[in-house]
C-alpha cells in the first residue's frame, strides 16, 4: 500500500507537490531550519553576557545578534511554524476532506516563504539589521544596516501568512465532511482557523508598516521621522496593531495542540468543549484591542495607557478559561504519561506563569518599571517558548506515528523534554529577576553586580540547546529506524487517526463518515 | 436562516433584470454630485465628516449592488463588515492617542 | 449538467469540493479574504492621515487646495461608472451576450486608461511645482511640516491606489481575453466574477480618497 510518501518519487515530485501532507513536511523543515539559526544567534547572545565587560562580540554586532534572533524567530519560525506544518498536514484530515481549499495557493504559500526568507538571510548576511525586531523609527531609517532589505524580505514572508490564513479559512468553512458540524470539529480546527482570522486581518498592517520603513530608510520618505513633522509613536500604532496580534498567532495553535494531546492522553472528552471553541475566537477578537501596552512609555496619550491597560487584562481572562478547563479535563481521565503529555505539563507550569507575568506587565504604572528591562523578555519567552515551542514539540511527537508511520524512542523523547523544559526554566526565572532589578533589555554590557544571574541563564540556555540537539537526534533517527507504528497507537478519538499511518494521497480510503464525535471516549474508537 | 451554496449559484445563474445597477450608478453619481455641492457650504470637521459618511453611504451601495453583497451568505458579509471594522478601530486607536495628548 | 442551457462546458469540480455549488462559494469566499487583507493594506495609511490630520488641521486644509479639484472630481466619476460597466460585463456574461459582455469591458478598461492618465496629469502638475514627497519636497507656496505630510500620504495613497488600478487593469484584460476566446462563458464565470470584485474595490478606496484629498473644508 502507498502512501503520500511513496506514492510519488524524486525531487520534483516533491517540490512541486499539491499535497497539503507534503507542503506540511516542506514547511517542518523550514521552519526548523529557521529555528536553529535563531537558536544560534540566542546563544552568541546569552554567552556574550556571561560576563560584564565585552567579550567576543563588538557593541554593534551584538546589536545585530539580538536582532537577528528576534526577526528570524518571530517571523520565519513562531508565526508560522505550527500553522504551515501541523495545520497543513491535519486540518484537511480533521475535517475528513482530501486537501486544502486551494492547494496549488498552499504551495506558492511555501515558495512565498521561502523567497521571504532568502530575501531576510541576505539582508542579515550583507550588513546585517541592528534596530531590533521592532524597527522603531527613527533610528531604523538612518541605521547604517541593511533594514530596508529585512523589512522588504519580512513583508514577502507576510504575504506567505496571509495566503495561508486565507486558505485555511475557506476550507474550514467549505470542505467540512458532509455531516460535520462546526461544534464538533477537533479544538485545533478552532484554533488554526483562530489564528488564520487574525493573520489575514493583521498581516497586511504589519506590511504597510515594515513597507513605509522600507521606503524611508531607501529613500528618506520621512513620515514618522520628527525633523519633517512626523511622529515615530505611529510607526509604533502600525508595527504593534499587528505584532500584537502576531502573539496570539504564535499562541493559539499551540494551545489547539493542547486540547489535542490533554484529550488524547487523559482518554476524555474536553470538560466544556464550547469554553475552549469560542475562548479562541474570543483571544482572537480581543488581542486586536490590546496593541497600546507596548507603548505604555512611548508619550501616547492617558486616554490610550488607561483604554489599553484594561482591555490587556481582560484578553487574559480567555486564556484562562482553556487553562482551568484543561485543568478539569484531566480530571476522571485515564493519564498516561508520554512525551507529548510531559510537554503539556511544562507547558502548564509555563503558560500560567508567564500569562501571570503577562498580566503585571498590563498594569501600566508597574509597567513603567519594567518595561525594556529583562522583565519583559522574560515574560514573552515563557510563552513563546514554554508555551509555543513546548506544543511545537509536544505536536512533533503526537503526531509523528502518523506523519511517518514510525515511533520516537519513548525514553529519548522523556529525557529531551526533560532538558528543554528544566533549561528553559533555568535560562529565564533569572531573567525576571535581572529585570526586576534593573537591567535593561538588549544591552551589550552591564554592572558586576547583575554577573551571576546572566551566568545562571547562560547555563540554563546551554541544558535547552543540549536539549534540542538530543530530541533533534533521536528523531531523526527514529525517521529512518523507529519501529513502524500501527494506524492509532494513542487511541486517540481525532479523526485523523482514522486515516491509515501514513495516510494515501488523498487522506482517507473512501470519503470519510462522521459517526461520532472527535473527543467521545466513551465509545469505541470505530 | 442563511442561503445554501447551491441557492446562492441557482440566483447567480438567473440574473434577473440588470435595472439595480443602473439605480446604483444613478444613486452613486447624486450622491458625488451631492458631496461635491455640499463641501461647499460646509465647514471644518465638520464638512469632513459629512463627505466621508457619506462616502460610506456610496461604498456600501457599491458592496451590496455591484459587489452582490445582497445575495451573498453570512460568511461572504461577515468578511466584509468584519475588515471595515478593524480599518476603524485602528483609525480610531491613533486619534485617541493623537487627539488626546 | 444542462439544467442551466448555457453555452460551454460544465467546469470541472476539484477533487477537496464535495459539489460546484461549495467551489464557487470557495473562490468568492476567498476573494472577499483577499479583498479584506487588501483594505487592511490601506488601514494603516488612514490611520496616518487620521493622526496628522488631527495634528496639522489646518495645513492639511490648505494643501487640499492645491490639489486639482477637477482631476479628482473626473475620476471618482471614472471610477464609479467604471464599476458600473464591470458590473454590466458580469450581468452580460450571465445571460450569455458575449458581444455586450466584451463591450463593458472594454469600456471599463478604457476609463480605467483614463483615470490614470488624469492621474498622470496630475503627478505632472504637481512635479511641476515642486510638490515631491518625503525630503523631496520643494513647493515653496506651502513650506512647513503639516503640507510636507499632506503631500507625503497623497503620493502614498494615491501611488497605491494607481499600483492596485494596473492590477485591476491586467486582472480584467486577462479575464476579457479568456471571455474573447470562449474559456470564460455563461457556465463558468468565475473568472470575470472575481475580476469584477477587485475592480470595486479599487473603486471603493477612490470614494474615500477623494473626499480626503481634494475636498476642502470650507
Amino acid at each position: 500500500m502507498t502512501s503520500y510518501l511513496t506514492e510519488t518519487t524524486g525531487i520534483k515530485s516533491w517540490l512541486l507537490t499539491k499535497d497539503h501532507k507534503r507542503i506540511g513536511l516542506l514547511f517542518m523543515i523550514a521552519t526548523a531550519l529557521a529555528l536553529m539559526l535563531g537558536g544560534v544567534f540566542a546563544l552568541l547572545i546569552r554567552f556574550e553576557l556571561v560576563s560584564p565587560g565585552p567579550d567576543f562580540l563588538d557593541g554593534l554586532t551584538y546589536n545585530r545578534m539580538f536582532t537577528h534572533h528576534g526577526v528570524v524567530m518571530v517571523f520565519l519560525f513562531m508565526v508560522p511554524v505550527i500553522p504551515t506544518v501541523f495545520g497543513n498536514f491535519f486540518l484537511p484530515m480533521m475535517l475528513g476532506a482530501p486537501d486544502v481549499a486551494f492547494p496549488r495557493l498552499n504551495l506558492a504559500s511555501f515558495y512565498v516563504y521561502c523567497a521571504g526568507a532568502a530575501i531576510v538571510l541576505a539582508a542579515l548576511w550583507f550588513g546585517g539589521i541592528d534596530t531590533g525586531w521592532t524597527f522603531y523609527t527613527p533610528y531604523s531609517a538612518t541605521s547604517p544596516t541593511s533594514v530596508a532589505i529585512a523589512a522588504f524580505g519580512v513583508f514577502v514572508v507576510g504575504v506567505s501568512s496571509i495566503l495561508t490564513g486565507l486558505n485555511f479559512i475557506v476550507t474550514v468553512h467549505t470542505l467540512r465532511a458532509k455531516n460535520l458540524r462546526w461544534l464538533e470539529m477537533p479544538l485545533f480546527v478552532w484554533a488554526i482557523y483562530a489564528t488564520a482570522i487574525i493573520q489575514v486581518i493583521a498581516t497586511p498592517v504589519l506590511g504597510m508598516s515594515l513597507l513605509l520603513v522600507a521606503l524611508d530608510h531607501a529613500w528618506g520618505l520621512g513620515i514618522f521621522d520628527p525633523s519633517m513633522g512626523g511622529d515615530p509613536v505611529l510607526f509604533q500604532h502600525l508595527f504593534w496593531f499587528y505584532s500584537h496580534p502576531a502573539v496570539y498567532i504564535m499562541i493559539l495553535p499551540a494551545m489547539g495542540v493542547v486540547s489535542e494531546v490533554v484529550c488524547t492522553f487523559s482518554h476524555n472528552r474536553p470538560s466544556s468543549y464550547r469554553a475552549i471553541a469560542f475562548s479562541s475566537l474570543g483571544i482572537a477578537f480581543i488581542g486586536f484591542l490590546t496593541w497600546g501596552h507596548h507603548m505604555f512609555v512611548a508619550g501616547m496619550s492617558v486616554v490610550d495607557v488607561g483604554v489599553f491597560g484594561i482591555l490587556s487584562m481582560m484578553v487574559a481572562i480567555f486564556s484562562a478559561i482553556k487553562v482551568f478547563t484543561w485543568t478539569l479535563t484531566l480530571k476522571h481521565g485515564r493519564i498516561r504519561f508520554t512525551t507529548p503529555m510531559l510537554y503539556f505539563f511544562g507547558f502548564m507550569f509555563l503558560f500560567v506563569f508567564g500569562g501571570m507575568t503577562g498580566v503585571a506587565v498590563a498594569t501600566s504604572s508597574l509597567d513603567v518599571h519594567w518595561t525594556d528591562t529583562y522583565f519583559v523578555v522574560a515574560h514573552f519567552h515563557f510563552i513563546m517558548v514554554g508555551g509555543t515551542l513546548t506544543m511545537y514539540l509536544a505536536a512533533i511527537h503526537y503526531w509523528f506515528p502518523k506523519m511517518f508511520g514510525r515511533m520516537y524512542p519513548e525514553r529519548w523523547g522523556l529525557i529531551g523534554a526533560a532538558g528543554v523544559i528544566l533549561g528553559f526554566i533555568f535560562t529565564f526565572t533569572p531573567q525576571f529577576l535581572l529585570g526586576n532589578a534593573g537591567m535593561p533589555r538588549r544591552y551589550w554590557t552591564y554592572p558586576p553586580d547583575y554577573q551571576w544571574l546572566n551566568v545562571a541563564s547562560t547555563a540554563g540556555a546551554t541544558i535547552l540547546a543540549l536539549g534540542l540537539l538530543v530530541t533533534l537526534g533521536y528523531l531523526i533517527w527514529a525517521l529512518f529506524k523507529g519501529p513502524k507504528a500501527e494506524r492509532n497507537p494513542w487511541g486517540s478519538r481525532g479523526y485523523e487517526w482514522l486515516a491509515p499511518t501514513p495516510p494515501p494521497v488523498h487522506n482517507f480510503e473512501a470519503p470519510l463518515e462522521i459517526t461520532r464525535g472527535p473527543y467521545d471516549y466513551h465509545l469505541p474508537e470505530t | 436562516m442563511d442561503k445554501t451554496e447551491s441557492q446562492v449559484m441557482a440566483e447567480r445563474e438567473h440574473p434577473g433584470s440588470g435595472g439595480k445597477y443602473v439605480f446604483a450608478l444613478i444613486a452613486l453619481l447624486c450622491l458625488t454630485a451631492l458631496t461635491f455641492g455640499l463641501h461647499y457650504v460646509t465647514v471644518g470637521e465638520l464638512g469632513m465628516i459629512v463627505a466621508l459618511t457619506i462616502a460610506a453611504v456610496k461604498v456600501t451601495i457599491v458592496g451590496l449592488v455591484f459587489m452582490e453583497l445582497r445575495r451573498s451568505m453570512v460568511a461572504t458579509r461577515t468578511v466584509a463588515a468584519v475588515a471595515v471594522v478593524f480599518v476603524v478601530l485602528l483609525c480610531l486607536g491613533v486619534f485617541a492617542d493623537v487627539g488626546f495628548r | 449538467m444542462t439544467d442551466h442551457g448555457h453555452q460551454g462546458p460544465a467546469p470541472r469540480v476539484a477533487i477537496q469540493f464535495q459539489d460546484l455549488a461549495k467551489q464557487e462559494h470557495a473562490a468568492h469566499f476567498g476573494m472577499w479574504l483577499f479583498l479584506g487583507s487588501e483594505l487592511l493594506l490601506f488601514a494603516g495609511l488612514f490611520g496616518l492621515y487620521t493622526a496628522y490630520r488631527t495634528r496639522y488641521a489646518t495645513a492639511f486644509a490648505e494643501a487640499v487646495h492645491h490639489n486639482a479639484l477637477w482631476i479628482g472630481t473626473t475620476n471618482v466619476v471614472i471610477l464609479i461608472v467604471s464599476s458600473f460597466t464591470v458590473a454590466w460585463a458580469v450581468h452580460s456574461l450571465r445571460r450569455d451576450r458575449r458581444r455586450t459582455t466584451l463591450w463593458s469591458l472594454a469600456i471599463t478598461m478604457l476609463l480605467g486608461l483614463l483615470f490614470l492618465v488624469f492621474k498622470g496629469i496630475e503627478y505632472g502638475i504637481h512635479f511641476r511645482d515642486g510638490v515631491f514627497p518625503g525630503h523631496y519636497y520643494a513647493y515653496q507656496e506651502m513650506p512647513g511640516h503639516g503640507a510636507q505630510l499632506f503631500f507625503t500620504l497623497y503620493y502614498f495613497m494615491t501611488g497605491l491606489h494607481a499600483l492596485h488600478m494596473i492590477g485591476g487593469l491586467a486582472a480584467i484584460g486577462w479575464v476579457a481575453a479568456r471571455v474573447a476566446r470562449g474559456k470564460t462563458t455563461a457556465a463558468y464565470p468565475i473568472p470575470l466574477e472575481l475580476g469584477a470584485l477587485y475592480w470595486h474595490l479599487v473603486d471603493s478606496i477612490w470614494i474615500f480618497l477623494w473626499p480626503m484629498f481634494y475636498l476642502t473644508t470650507g
